[in-house]
């Protein structure tokens, strides 16, 4: 018999499966249905993994009501989760004395938002010394301390483990095809979600659907939210660059540029990004003129930043409403759907905040909320090698004979820890990168990319031949070689 | 209760057990000294046991050989010899005072080396670092490793092909790729000239009937899951894509044959010198390091063009290591080698000028009858054709050794003589 959920998720980014988790304090059944084989793969795994201090948004709007109490929560997600997440402090910095008064406007405006401690910095020692290879140009900054960066995706990731580990179904490769709504007064299960494999029924739906969003809303009969997707790309720098950035750096908008940001991304490595390019239809493809726009952008807060240390570059999405704010709320077109669309930055910001209003929604059109005593809130990272010293090493790889194998070189992967992101759940080679960090290193996958191959077919129980990059027709090995005599 | 680290001592560590280490712990423990090999891999080799080609020891042995058969030349010898070889083993830090945290399949040692001989090799050019724009499939790999998955895992990752980059393992891998049934639509080069030996260009271009497209590069990806194609572009002589000069090409794969790096993290960790222009480490006559009693050898120092000069090289680094771990010490190495007109780059980087060496040296840019010489003595040597893929040697005997006498820097230059 069809299993019949209190709730129906569509979607597992950052949005999707924190919403989830945080349902998964309560006794109920969730669904998460993901169109993509994995969580995180839309717009949450190339962003700017920025925690906002909150001073950005314009005063009012409904980013602005969700940017600092999100803020001031993700101590609440990332420990208990044990996600990489640091307050390392926010600048945004002027090289033209005539516009301190812009940082001043932002001061007030963050403190219309509810943010703490921000400061106008124009002592250049001081400003060199929170941030020593920034431009000697620099006339002022403002400083956010309570500004900070996460790995996006190991936060999604970890949310994803979390409520599954207490109860929440998770389904990957479901595209949601339609949805049924039953509007006659008392039935039970309100909408029939479907996917090609399977239909889920549920009383209540979250559209978590990203980019999708509008289309997803539109299977309800809302035509309200509409969707325009906008690319921004980036550049990744290698780890040998640690210690060189050390926070997370905006120049302050002009009308011409809104800027390119320099930050160490959470587990360490530089980025430089993102632009902002409106599309027609979603695409995460690089371009020639982004790439130099980002990289000359970066080379003004930090012109003698190595660019040579560069080892990858990419693209990501934002999903931004015609409105250019959050889309949340119970949709006009059918009681117990809730949109949350148009999540852009800064969305990863909001996410614990969103989190707790959708559920507060739900509450409000009926769900009856009662916590499950078997509530665990946390998670254990995948034990990370690189981390440990020799002792510990010598503790760690004394009885797991995995751990004595490594795979990536460059970030020094185990097998172990690629054996266990395998059980925890990633399929593919790109499931395993986000999860552990192999092919994110110096030789972007040229040296452990075929040993990978291998581990992942034998634990899966496949040919090689099926291992993919990202699922979907993205395998790595057309067939074999000849035979030889 | 905590499991404890086991202290070892060795007069030579050597780090790296392709043909550049193997043949510095053979020359160390040739001349008695107590060598250990550490290899990550399962078995010696190194790069050698993926290249199973032939063209390997033309140079030291006058014959051509496989790489394996190379290999197999100095593992058959080390086997016999009483070297010390850690198999799968990792080395987890290196310290200046040439302390070395090791992790090998029975535990972790911490070794106290007198000196140690880093021969870690190189690692390809990625996509990222070079910037081609685009979506991100599968199907864009380095040459090497496409290499891997054919010689050594039994499976072809994909069957219509273009390489981008004419260097030695893109040459190869498209000759490799045409007899396992592949189709190499065509091999990309930025430059004007080939970046590969020029007897590759024949063998595996010419030979098959690949096109070479000179001054070219790819300038765009397409494909969301799987590569679908490429565009070509032309480029001017500032390495731009020329606009208008585009051109789609349907492929399955994209290899990058686009230089190699030294793997030169270990260098760093010790706190050495590198040289900017070839990211390996600064190095004497006896490729010892600025920090005194660590070496280093084959492509972790510079990118050389046939094993034959890796292995010579090894041999060299173990003759300093051996001298080093005996006496502490080695002549002082304090004449500057600078590269001179034409000259991309020298290697050593600086001699004593006591005792005879070889030095190695990539040109510019191709040209015809010139003398490679020292500037201001007599040495010197006619060469009918040099070309930056090509790397050139030269040997300064022990009786040209008193030309230099007099001078504080030895400046090597590339000169047409008509």
């Amino acid at each position: 018999m069809t299993k019949k959920y209190d709730v129906a998720i569509i979607g597992a980014g950052v949005i999707g499966a924190g919403i989830a988790r945080e349902l998964s304090r309560y006794e109920l059944n969730v669904a998460v249905l993901e169109k993509e084989p994995d969580v995180g793969w839309g717009t949450t795994k190339a962003n700017s993994g920025i925690i906002h201090a909150g001073y950005d948004a314009t005063p009012g709007t409904v980013k602005a009501s969700f940017s600092a109490p999100g803020n001031k929560k993700y101590g609440e997600w990332a420990e208990p989760l044990s996600v990489p997440f640091k307050r390392i402090g926010s600048f945004v910095s002027t090289k033209d004395s005539n516009r301190i008064d812009k940082l001043q406007t932002l001061v007030e405006q963050g403190e219309e938002n509810g943010v703490e401690e921000l400061e106008i910095i124009q002592d250049r020692e001081k400003i060199k010394k929170l941030e020593p290879n920034i431009s000697d140009e620099v006339e002022a900054v403002l400083h956010a301390p309570t500004a900070g960066v996460v790995a996006p995706y190991k936060l999604t990731i970890a949310l994803y483990e979390n409520a599954r580990d207490n109860g929440v179904d998770f389904f990957f490769d479901s595209p949601v095809e339609g949805i049924d709504v039953d509007k006659s007064p008392g039935t039970s299960s309100r909408f029939t979600v479907k996917s090609p494999h399977q239909e889920y029924p549920a009383d209540y739906v979250i559209n978590a659907a990203g980019i999708f969003s509008g289309k997803v809303a539109s299977m309800v009969g809302d035509e309200s939210v509409h969707i325009n997707p906008a690319r921004g790309e980036y550049h990744l720098l290698d780890h040998e660059l640690q210690g060189y950035v050390t926070k997370i750096n905006f120049p302050l908008p002009s009308k011409d540029s809104k800027g390119i940001l320099v930050t160490p991304a959470a587990e360490g490595s530089i980025i430089f990004g993102p632009n902002h390019q409106p599309l027609e239809e979603p695409s995460v493809a690089t371009t020639k003129a982004g790439l130099d726009e980002v990289f000359n952008g970066a080379l003004n807060l930090f012109p003698g930043i190595d660019t040579s240390k560069i080892v990858t570059n990419f693209a990501g999405l934002r999903a931004k409403a015609q409105t250019n704010d959050f889309v949340i709320g119970e949709s006009d077109a059918a009681a117990g759907f809730i949109n949350v669309g148009g999540i852009q930055s800064p969305g990863l910001t909001a996410a614990p905040a969103i989190a707790d209003h959708v559920i507060g929604i739900l509450e409000e059109k009926g769900l009856s909320l009662t916590e499950d005593p078997a509530f665990d809130p946390t998670r254990e990272p995948i034990p990370k090698f690189s981390e440990m010293e020799p002792e510990e090493i010598a503790k760690y790889t004394d009885d797991l004979s995995a751990a004595k194998e490594i795979v990536c070189r460059c970030e020094d992967v185990t097998r172990a820890e690629i054996e266990e992101a395998i059980d925890r759940g990633a399929e593919t080679l790109d499931g395993i990168k986000f999860r552990t960090r192999s092919r994110m290193g110096s030789c972007q996958g040229g040296f452990c990319t075929p040993r990978l191959v291998e581990i992942l077919s034998e634990k899966r129980g496949v040919s090689p031949k099926e291992v993919t990059k990202k699922g979907d027709g993205s395998y790595l090995l057309a067939e074999e070689t000849k035979e030889v005599e | 209760m905590r499991r404890k680290i086991t202290r070892i001592k060795r007069d030579i560590v050597v780090i790296g057990g392709g043909p550049a280490g193997m043949a510095a712990a053979i020359r160390g423990e040739e001349e008695g000294a107590e060598v250990m090999l550490i290899e990550r891999d399962i078995e010696l080799g190194g790069i050698l046991n993926q290249c199973i080609h032939n063209g390997f020891g033309v140079e030291m042995y006058g014959e051509e050989l496989t790489g394996p058969e190379y290999a197999e030349r100095f593992t058959s010898q080390i086997e016999s010899s009483d070297i010390d070889v850690r198999l799968n083993s990792y080395v987890l830090s290196l310290s200046p005072g040439k302390t070395i945290n090791l992790l090998t399949p029975y535990g972790v040692f911490e070794v106290d080396a007198e000196a140690v001989v880093l021969a870690t090799g190189a690692r390809e050019k990625s996509r990222g670092e070079i910037r081609i724009p685009g979506d991100r499939p599968s199907g864009v790999m380095p040459a090497g490793s496409a290499q891997k998955f054919i010689n050594k895992k039994g499976f072809m990752p994909g069957k219509k092909a273009f390489v981008l980059g004419s260097g030695d393992i893109g040459l190869i891998i498209s000759r490799r790729l045409t007899w396992e049934g592949a189709e190499v639509v065509g091999v990309a080069e930025i430059m004007d000239y080939p970046t590969g030996l020029n007897r590759n260009v024949v063998q595996c271009l010419h030979d098959y009937d690949i096109p070479l497209h000179l001054q070219h590069t790819v300038t765009n990806i397409y494909g969301t899951n799987r590569l679908e194609g490429i565009e070509l572009s032309r480029v001017d002589e500032n390495f731009q894509p020329i606009e208008g000069t585009e051109k789609d090409i349907e492929v399955d794969l994209l290899l990058l044959s686009v230089g190699l790096v030294p793997e030169n993290d270990f260098f760093k960790e010790a706190g050495v010198s590198l040289n900017p222009k070839t990211s390996g480490a600064l190095v004497d006559e006896w490729f010892q390091t600025d920090v005194p009693g660590i070496f280093g050898c084959g492509n972790a120092i510079h990118i050389e063009d046939l094993v034959d000069w890796v292995t010579m090289d090894g041999f060299r680094a173990g003759d300093g290591a051996v001298a080093y771990a005996g006496t502490g010490s080695l002549p002082k190495a304090d004449k500057k080698v600078v590269a001179g007109e034409n000259v991309n780059y020298v290697v050593p980087h600086k001699v004593s000028g006591e005792d005879e060496f070889r030095f190695a040296l990539r040109v510019t840019e191709p040209m015809e009858n010139v003398d490679i010489a020292i500037k201001g003595t007599d040495i010197s040597s006619f060469q009918q054709i040099v070309t930056p893929g090509e790397m050139e040697v030269e040997e300064v005997s022990e009786d040209e050794l008193d030309e230099l006498t007099d001078l504080d820097e030895i400046e090597v230059e590339v000169t047409r003589r008509f």
